[in-house]
């Protein structure tokens, strides 16, 4: 039997584990986040998520890896992760093929952008997200998202114009 | 609204026309861009351009290997889902792994009705940014704009009967929490889930503490500061003066952990970095070393031997150093009672790497190789969901062992509480009247407290101590180690804390050590100074900050303290600074009016000639409830620095080497050359090379926080005696 969870969980679950890798740096602590978010929503009723469900998706998981964070910080914080390097093949979202020839400029571009940038870009073209809910994932304002794109595009654009014209 | 004109000209570098080519626009507010748009070429050509490059990042984007969560998460998420929410069986336990085993168990296992759940109450949030600007503070300010958040924390009335099975169900969940998160507030819940157990409010049932948190808005995670060791802090080690109220005594828990020692070395050494300071616990350094104390005389009922020697103390030539000494008696490996043992082993993603699991394994294969037909053994693992990997075996059978534990694999979340609920029922199964009965956890210290709350991690683990079976924690791994919940955890379930840095670690303590992992000859074992004032004006003991009790814990047999396994040793230092001397930081008080003597000086029935403390002790045997109190008066030898034993000189330098990587200030005039000297003149016979190991250790540490300019050098001692200078009190 197919639930609204099991839809959810296909349509978010690559989504969210990229989100909560960027957010971490660490692909297991990534997963540890989306099953945690994922066992919250069994519990929500339905009736109250099913409209907003990526925001509360990735609010969850964002406060979630906050949490973690704010917990390490309480603590001290030593030396670069050696877990991000090492972590499984499976759930790295760096290991996709994405870096095709063509695109090559595009992704050198993006490379280029702010953190805050790309999390935007990626929310919304290679997630499908709304402003509303990528203002809702990360925290921060519509208004802030629709900037933020606004620039990024642009620099995007600029920075492809550049490689053109090489 | 409804005007289709703009107020101000739309140009090129508004967000609106790249919110409007992406659709992001509704009704309205898009046909007044799509009119302005229509009205100027520049502007089409713009939109134009913007969703090319959407169509080429969608493109560009979609990746073909779509980041897929684990089959074990899989599993969790769908038993979450599942309709039934209040009564759940164990997942991975299957009815036919229950029924080859022969094995007649229901495992059905209740969550505590949510009504038992008080939130976490907020009952102040400061925004201390405001107030502390002036101060510069970086420490309570952050940089990211840190608030302090107080609030109380209710623990009282959870626990829940622990007749012979689990208490606390697999999944314990905070509903509050769930709601604070998605209502899109700070996570106070969840935070304190995470506090309650790390911190040691015991007792009242009662916490209240503080929490420095970042400002959610503010926090940008970086990859690089993604390091998840957690670490408590300990209090500070201050001087107490005599004359103070309360402050003729010093009373504390043995413990001898050695996972501090183990994971510093681990930094030092195979990372070549500075351990932080909250990672270094004095006393898990000093008990990591063998030391050439006496046993316990055969003919005496006493399970350890105490001795004690002072002298100057190398770090202040106005203090005098005394060294405590405690050796458990040894225990031969064929006289060792029964062990029920259940290794509940975290098979969680983040134990892949080869310095956990892999390393893990190898130290039970040690451990599984000491044990025989007396003894049990299961495997519980959890990761995800928790399973019975090995129902409990004889312990003779060591390749259906092994074996189980070779085909362990790392993979999925983590949920502890499940494991642990699973682990205790096996092992209270399969209970062994005057045996051993443990739950041995292995973990890179990673509780998932989303699914599991902390309070009642702490209570199963407290009730089930107090039922016969203890807790030992084995650490692993580095970048995700909890290390101080790992503590708590151990210290909670009366057992103890390793950290298994490296094959040799774990064949040391499941090898050699074996018998001293698994006998425990004395438990609750309290230590209780009385300072003479008229000798002692001030002391402070060295490490063990967080094994401190109160005065009245000594005689209170209901209050638990360390436990000694067969052939333990402890040691424990105090700088005494003698009377007439000022006690460093020490603030005079005033004598209270309506107390004769004025209740805090003390010294007009002291005596001048008399010893200079006295060292009481108290411990249960096992199995017993009532505790026996041994005491002894020490006088001063008046022992020179240069006539102290190897034993004191080793574990001074060790307590001063710990010390500078602390930052004490009182340790700061005893340079790392005079400390690596003492250590160096103090190796003694050192068979295993762990005393030159930590030489190494002083290497590294010298070299990456040097001295800032050089120290004077500190005369050299010369003697090998350990002599007890301790002197039984007889009534």
């Amino acid at each position: 039997m197919t639930t609204w969870i099991d839809i959810a969980l296909d349509r978010y679950e690559a989504p969210l584990l990229r989100f909560a890798t960027r957010l971490t740096g660490c692909p297991q602590r990534a997963a540890d986040l989306v099953q945690d978010a994922f066992c919250a929503l069994c519990r929500q009723p339905r009736a109250q998520v099913a409209n907003h469900l990526a925001e509360w998706l990735y609010t969850t998981v964002r406060n979630r890896a906050i949490d973690h964070h704010r917990k390490d910080h309480r603590m001290t914080l030593v030396a670069p992760d050696t877990q991000a390097e090492t972590a499984a093949a499976n759930v790295d979202p760096a290991a996709p093929v994405e870096a095709a020839e063509t695109n090559a400029a595009l992704h050198q571009a993006l490379a280029g952008l702010s953190d805050r940038q790309q999390d935007i870009v990626r929310l919304k073209f290679q997630d499908g997200l709304r402003y509303r809910e990528i203002a809702q994932a990360l925290g921060i304002s519509e208004g802030t998202v629709a900037r933020t794109m606004h620039e990024a595009m642009a620099r995007l654009r600029a920075g492809r114009r550049l490689e053109e014209a090489v | 609204m409804s005007d289709t004109t703009l107020q101000t000209p739309l140009t090129v570098d508004d967000p609106r026309l790249t919110a409007f080519a992406l659709g992001e626009l509704d009704g309205a507010r898009a046909a007044q861009i799509a009119a302005a748009v229509q009205n100027d070429p520049s502007l089409a050509a713009e939109v134009a351009a913007i969703q090319a490059t959407a169509g080429d990042l969608t493109a560009a984007l979609a990746s073909t290997g779509q980041p897929r969560l684990g089959s074990d998460a899989r599993a969790a998420i769908a038993a979450a889902a599942a309709p039934k929410r209040r009564l759940r069986l164990v997942p991975a336990l299957s009815a036919g792994v229950l029924a080859a085993a022969g094995v007649a168990v229901a495992v059905l296992v209740q969550a505590p009705a949510m009504t038992d759940r008080k939130p976490a109450r907020t009952t102040m949030i400061k925004p201390q940014a405001a107030s502390h600007q002036d101060s510069n503070d970086q420490r309570v300010l952050g940089e990211s704009g840190e608030v302090v958040v107080t609030y109380n924390i209710d623990i009282a009335g959870r626990m829940i009967d622990t007749g012979g099975m689990p208490a606390s169900g697999p999944v314990v969940e905070y509903e509050s929490e769930d709601r604070l998160q998605a209502a899109g507030q700070t996570e106070i819940g969840g935070a304190s889930a995470f506090g309650a157990i790390g911190s040691g409010g015991r007792g009242d049932g009662r916490m209240r503490r503080e929490y420095r948190s970042a400002a959610p808005a503010e926090l940008r995670l970086a990859a690089r500061d993604l390091n998840h060791e957690g670490y408590t802090a300990l209090g500070g080690n201050a001087f107490r003066a005599t004359a103070v109220d309360g402050g003729d005594a010093s009373t504390f828990s043995i413990d001898v952990d050695t996972a501090s020692y183990t994971n510093m070395r681990r930094m030092l050494l195979r990372e070549q970095r500075m351990p932080p300071k909250e990672a270094v616990r004095i006393e898990e350094m000093l008990n990591y070393f063998r030391y050439a104390y006496a046993p316990p005389a055969t003919a005496s009922n006493n399970p350890f031997a105490v001795a004690a020697e002072t002298t100057a103390c190398p770090w202040n030539a106005d203090h005098r150093l005394v060294r405590v000494g405690i050796q458990g008696a040894e225990i031969d490996r064929t006289e060792r009672p029964a062990s029920n043992l259940v290794f509940l082993i975290d098979t969680s993603g983040s134990m892949q790497s080869a310095d956990k699991l892999q390393l893990l394994v190898q130290g039970f294969h040690h451990l599984v190789a000491g044990l025989d037909s007396r003894d049990r053994v299961a495997i519980v693992t959890y990761a995800g969901s928790a399973g019975l990997v090995l129902p409990s075996t004889s312990g003779d059978q060591h390749a259906t062992i092994n074996g189980a534990l070779s085909r362990l694999r790392a993979g999925g979340s983590t949920n502890g509480g499940a494991g642990l609920s699973l682990a205790y029922a096996t092992a209270r199964q399969h209970f062994i009247d005057g045996g051993t009965n443990r739950v041995i956890l292995a973990t890179d210290g990673d509780f998932n407290v989303g699914t599991t709350s902390a309070g009642s991690l702490v209570d199963t683990v407290k009730a089930q101590a107090q039922g016969g079976i203890q807790m030992t924690v084995l650490g692993f791994g580095t970048g995700n180690l909890q290390d101080g919940r790992m503590e708590q955890l151990s210290n909670d379930g009366d057992g103890v804390y390793h950290y298994i840095d490296s094959e040799r670690e774990s064949q040391r303590v499941f090898g050699e050590g074996l018998t001293g992992t698994l006998v425990t000859i004395a438990r609750d074992v309290k230590i209780q100074v009385f300072f003479n004032p008229a000798q002692v004006a001030g002391w402070r003991l060295v490490g063990y900050q967080n094994r401190r009790l109160a005065r009245e814990d000594f005689n209170n047999d209901q209050k638990g303290a360390g436990e000694i396994g067969a052939g333990h040793q402890v040691t424990a230092l105090y700088e005494i600074v003698p009377a007439g001397r000022a006690v460093p930081g020490h603030i005079a008080t005033d004598p209270n009016p309506f107390v004769a003597g004025g209740a805090v000086e003390t010294s007009a029935m002291t005596d001048p000639n008399g010893p200079m403390l006295r060292l009481r002790l108290r411990h249960k045997l096992p199995g017993a409830d009532r505790s026996t109190l041994q005491e002894f008066d020490l006088a001063d030898s008046g022992r020179d620095w240069l006539a102290a034993s190897a034993d004191t000189r080793w574990a001074a330098a060790v307590a001063g080497a710990g010390m500078r990587i602390r930052g004490e200030d009182a340790v700061a005039a005893w340079s790392w050359e005079a400390i690596r000297a003492t250590a160096v003149d103090a190796v003694g016979s050192d068979p295993r090379g762990d005393r030159r190991e930590f030489i190494q250790m002083i290497d590294t540490a010298m070299r990456l926080q040097p001295d800032a300019e050089p120290i004077g050098r500190h005369p050299l001692p010369g003697t090998e005696g350990a002599d007890n200078e301790l002197r039984p009190v007889t009534r």
